[in-house]
Parts: structure tokens; C-alpha cells; sequence
């Protein structure tokens, strides 16, 4: 992140409960003592979580326990809820983001984020596309490429193509949410943050976001909070369980579901749960 | 009940519409006054007959009335947008605390004080300012703008909230700063919302007569000066209603400005309609 200020390098924390230490791979991210407060609220506690580069993380959990949450920390969306204060660090390649020198919009360039309801803009495909690159400066031609780069990467050119100066709500809701993708991983960002991105959609294009999620890891971390088991089952390569604001486990993902190694993680798989 | 009540006020609607414009037509049909005579700029009603006159020309108060109501617009609607913008977007604490209840007073003052304001304030400053009697289309445009101004950011500040926040989130998300979000984004969503914030408000400064009857100056002369005095369609017919004779020509042609002011009306929330209309497309 060489725009962003360095204020100091930490040592990537090697102790933490969650880190797997049989683990080789880089570290893409990680959290270190995550503390988050909507007012008095703890929603988040002493979370250390990191995401592995060119990897899928499911963050799995009961409903309000602080997926979303943790999620919308490593982009810094939740500066922008008043009265919420997060604490501890998050490196990036040794640079703590959860820092106010930050500059967060060269941030958020690099970890993208795609929500739970489809949000595309009120504008034709191609301009959602280039709305964000245009504001840091691209040429025509430069535009023209990133669209159809982006569209192919989701599977969507050869569904819009003819279209691309359309609105972008005609889209079915599904081609809305891979739309919102393109839109992202268009920033070429190194991060993708996914929160629930297929649950407001119909099986075919579930199915669809799930098999670009996998194509997508190839070449950026990935991060996606779903609340369906199997999908985290098939799609990703490590999960993490959250329980009322903590992480209770985080392994790989063949490893925990077949062998968690917590009592209540098994019992939140298994349905036993509450 | 709510039968009733529809009925009662499907009937009152349109008796009134038949009234003026039974009364506003008349004196076309009768031949007094010729349309041409209406639209022209020549205005002496108490002139003899050896002076050419009467003479029924409204011209002066139609082009009188959309100068002030479109100045006003022109001031008022960037003005109230933008103070619309700064209580939901920039300063939504600040704005709930201090500007909405300052919308709300300003919409509850009676329009006699605005006008009484402009009189003792605005108009003498523009007289010492600039050396002219003060009174006129700029006073006018001065006294509406800020009556109108409640109006458009009210309206404003609701088109631009139901803007959906996945929206807001979606553009903060790919890294765009606030201005890039409220001017990319917001503005384009809010914009039908917006324009229909205007054009009520240009309704509402059209419709206006006390105030800016205090304020104009009240001459039958075109509004094509900002310090000259001048007239509009609802300060001649508030002047001169009570001073006529019912039934005479005299007294209809204020009718038939009545009808055009009605008409005009008309036409502006049709454009609010089909504003609207387009904006669930
Ligand atoms: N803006 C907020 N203000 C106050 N409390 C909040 C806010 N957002 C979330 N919370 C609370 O924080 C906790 C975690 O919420 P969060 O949305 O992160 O849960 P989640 O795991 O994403 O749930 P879900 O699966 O329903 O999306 C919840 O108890 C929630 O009520
Ligand atoms: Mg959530």
C-alpha cells in the first residue's frame, strides 16, 4: 500500500488463538485485539482474524453477531456510523489501516466491498462501471477496456454487451449483484469484502456468485459473510464462527466443518444451536 | 364520509373554475376588450374614450408576475438545494437542531410581516444603495425569495433523504469522497424530487399578492428593470378589486387576469405531475 502513510510497521502477531500456526501462506490482513462499540454496545471483542492471500474466508454466525460488523471495519465503512469506535489494529501488509492518518478513500480503492442488496447505481451499466476509476483519472480508451474486463471477469459481457448504455436497474436482481462485483474488482482492488452478496438473490444466480467467488480468489483475498452453511462449506477455503461479538474458532474450512474443535461451533453446524 | 368530503370538494373545485372563468371570459365575449387588447402592454382603464381609452392591456402584469416568481427562483432554488444538502448530508445534527426548526418558523409567518419587512428594510436599503425609489422588481424578487425559500428546502430535503443509503454506501465503498458521492450520486437520484422543489416554489411566488404588492412599487410598467417599480397580475386585482363595479368591464378584465394567474398555476403543477410521473419510471 505504498499511497497510504506509514505510520509504523507491526510484527504480524504469530500467538493469537485464531491464527493457524500450520498455516504457510501470506498474509493478506489480519486483525489484531478488534474492539468495536456502537455507543455501549460491544459488538465486536478481541478479535484476531487474518485473511490469507488468494483465499476465501467465510464468516459464518447467528444473526447480530457481529459479521457484518467486522466486515465493514476493514474497509473503515464504519466510520461513517456515529458513535462507533473501533479498536486495536488491522494490518495490511504491516501498515495499521485502523489509524486516522489513513487516508480511507485510497483505502476503500484497494478493499472493495459488495453489500446484501444489489445496489447499483441509478445510471447505465457501463457508467457504474467507471464511476469510481473515472474520479481518480482514466482515459476513454482505458474505460472502454476496464468495462469489458470487468464484465467478463463476472460472466456478464456476453449478457449485456448490446446493453451497456441501458440502466443498470433493468438488470435482474442477480445480474445487479455481479454488476456491483464488476463494479468493484473494476478498482483492482487487493481485497474483496462480501457481505451476504447472494442471499436477497434466486438459486441460478446464488449459484453463479458462488462459482465467481472461486474464480475471483485467483487473483484478489476474499472475504464473504453468509449465513448458509453449505455455501461456506463449498466456497471457501478457511471460516471463521462468531459468536455475540467473538471469534469462537477459525480454521480451514475442510477442518472445521468435518472436525471443529469448540463445542459450540459444533453445535451451531450440527443445528443444535440456541 | 370520505365520500362526501371528495364530492364536496370535486364540486367546489370546479364551481369555482366555472366561476372565473365564466367571469374571465366575458369581456371577450361580449367584444369590450379583444384578446389582442388583453395581451398588449397598454394599461389605462380610467382614460376617456377621447384618449383613446379604456384600455385593458395586462401584459405588463403577466410578463410583472413571472419576473418576480422566476428571480425568486433563480435565488431561492440554489440556495434552498444547497441548504437542503447541508442538513442531510453534511450536518444532519446541526441541521435537525437549528435549520429545520428555522424552516418551520419561516414557513408560519404570515406573508403581511414579510411584506411589512421588505417594506421597512429592503426597500430603503436598495434606495440608499442605489439611489432609486427602492421600490420594484429586485425588492419583489428579495421579499419571495426568501418566502419561498422554506418551501424548496423542505421539499428538497425530502427528495434528497428517500434517496435509498445503499446508494451512499455503494459509492463510499469504491472510495469516493463525500462531494463526489452528494454531487455524483445523490444529486442525479434527488433531481426530479428537486426540480419539483422548485417549481412549487415558483408556484407559490406566482400566487403570491400582499407581500410583494407592499414591496413592487405598483406602476404599470414592463418588469424589465430590477430597481424600477413595476406590477403583477395579484397586486393589480388585490389593488383594484374592491374599487370596481361589479360587472363592469373594468372589473372583469381583473377576472380574466385571475383566470391567466389560475391557468398558469394549472400548468405548473402539471409539470410537478409529470416530473413525478417520470421519476418511477
Ligand atoms: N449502527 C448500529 N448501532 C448500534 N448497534 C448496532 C449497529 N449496527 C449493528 N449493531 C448491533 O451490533 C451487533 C452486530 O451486528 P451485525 O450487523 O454486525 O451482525 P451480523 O452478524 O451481521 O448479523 P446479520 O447476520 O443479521 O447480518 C448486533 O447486536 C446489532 O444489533
Ligand atoms: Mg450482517
Amino acid at each position: 500500500m505504498e499511497k497510504l502513510i506509514t505510520p509504523f510497521r507491526f510484527q504480524p502477531k504469530t500467538d493469537g488463538r485464531s491464527l493457524l500456526t500450520d498455516e504457510t501462506r501470506p498474509i493478506q490482513l489480519e486483525t489484531l485485539d478488534l474492539d468495536v462499540y456502537y455507543g455501549e454496545k460491544h459488538a465486536i471483542k478481541q478479535v484476531n482474524l487474518p485473511l490469507y492471500q488468494n483465499t476465501v474466508t467465510a464468516l459464518i454466525g447467528p444473526s447480530g453477531c457481529g459479521k457484518s460488523t467486522f466486515l465493514r471495519c476493514l474497509n473503515r465503512m464504519n466510520d461513517m456510523i456515529p458513535g462507533t469506535r473501533v479498536m486495536g489494529k488491522i494490518l495490511v501488509e504491516g501498515v495499521n489501516i485502523n489509524d486516522s492518518r489513513i487516508n480511507v478513500t485510497q483505502l476503500r480503492r484497494q478493499i472493495g466491498m459488495v453489500f446484501q442488496r444489489p445496489n447499483p447505481f441509478a445510471k447505465s451499466i457501463y457508467e457504474n462501471i467507471v464511476f469510481a476509476p473515472r474520479l481518480y483519472g482514466i482515459s476513454k480508451k482505458e474505460q472502454e477496456k476496464l468495462v469489458e474486463e470487468s464484465l467478463r471477469k463476472t460472466g456478464l459481457w456476453d449478457e449485456v454487451k448490446d446493453r451497456l448504455h441501458t440502466s443498470a436497474l433493468a438488470l435482474s436482481g442477480g445480474q445487479q449483484q455481479r454488476l456491483c462485483i464488476a463494479r468493484a474488482i473494476a478498482m483492482k482492488p487487493k481485497i474483496i469484502l462480501l457481505d451476504e452478496p447472494a442471499s436477497a438473490l434466486d438459486p441460478v444466480s446464488t449459484g453463479k456468485i458462488e462459482e465467481l467467488v472461486q474464480e475471483l480468489k485467483n487473483e484478489f483475498t476474499i472475504a464473504i459473510v453468509t449465513h448458509n452453511m453449505q455455501q461456506a462449506a463449498r466456497i471457501s477455503d478457511y471460516t471463521a464462527y462468531f459468536y455475540m461479538g467473538e471469534l469462537i474458532e477459525h480454521d480451514r474450512t475442510d477442518v472445521l466443518f468435518v472436525n471443529p474443535r469448540k463445542k459450540e461451533t459444533e453445535d451451531y453446524l450440527t443445528g443444535r444451536f440456541g | 364520509m370520505t365520500l362526501v368530503s371528495a364530492w364536496v370538494l370535486i364540486i367546489t373545485l370546479f364551481s369555482l373554475l366555472y366561476f372565473i372563468a365564466s367571469k374571465g371570459i366575458a369581456p371577450f365575449l361580449h367584444g369590450e376588450v379583444t384578446l389582442a387588447d388583453f395581451f398588449s402592454g397598454n394599461w389605462g382603464p380610467s382614460l376617456s374614450a377621447e384618449q383613446g381609452g379604456p384600455q385593458y392591456g395586462a401584459l405588463d402584469f403577466i410578463l410583472g408576475s413571472l419576473m418576480v416568481a422566476l428571480g425568486s427562483a433563480v435565488i431561492s432554488g440554489p440556495l434552498g438545494i444547497g441548504a437542503a444538502l447541508f442538513m442531510t448530508e453534511i450536518a444532519p445534527k446541526a441541521g435537525r437542531k437549528i435549520l429545520q426548526p428555522a424552516v418551520e418558523i419561516l414557513v408560519g409567518i404570515p406573508s403581511v410581516v414579510y411584506g411589512f419587512i421588505g417594506l421597512t428594510l429592503i426597500v430603503p436599503a436598495l434606495r440608499s444603495i442605489f439611489g432609486e425609489v427602492g421600490f420594484g422588481l429586485l425588492a419583489g424578487i428579495i421579499v419571495l425569495s426568501v418566502m419561498i425559500l422554506p418551501t424548496i428546502i423542505s421539499i428538497s430535503a425530502d427528495a434528497i433523504h428517500s434517496v435509498p443509503q445503499g446508494i451512499r454506501e455503494g459509492s463510499y465503498a469504491l472510495g469516493a469522497t463525500r462531494w463526489q458521492t452528494i454531487s455524483g450520486l445523490v444529486i442525479r437520484v434527488a433531481q426530479p424530487g428537486l426540480l419539483t422543489a422548485v417549481v412549487l416554489g415558483i408556484a407559490r411566488a406566482f400566487g403570491e399578492a400582499l407581500a410583494v404588492q407592499m414591496v413592487i412599487g405598483n406602476t404599470a410598467d414592463l418588469p424589465f428593470h430590477l430597481l424600477k417599480p413595476m406590477s403583477t397580475l395579484t397586486s393589480v386585482i388585490t389593488l383594484n378589486m374592491g374599487n370596481t363595479v361589479q360587472g363592469s368591464t373594468y372589473n372583469n378584465v381583473l377576472w380574466s387576469m385571475a383566470l391567466i394567474l389560475l391557468l398558469m398555476t394549472l400548468i405548473l403543477i402539471l409539470a410537478i405531475r409529470f416530473i413525478a410521473r417520470r421519476r418511477e419510471v
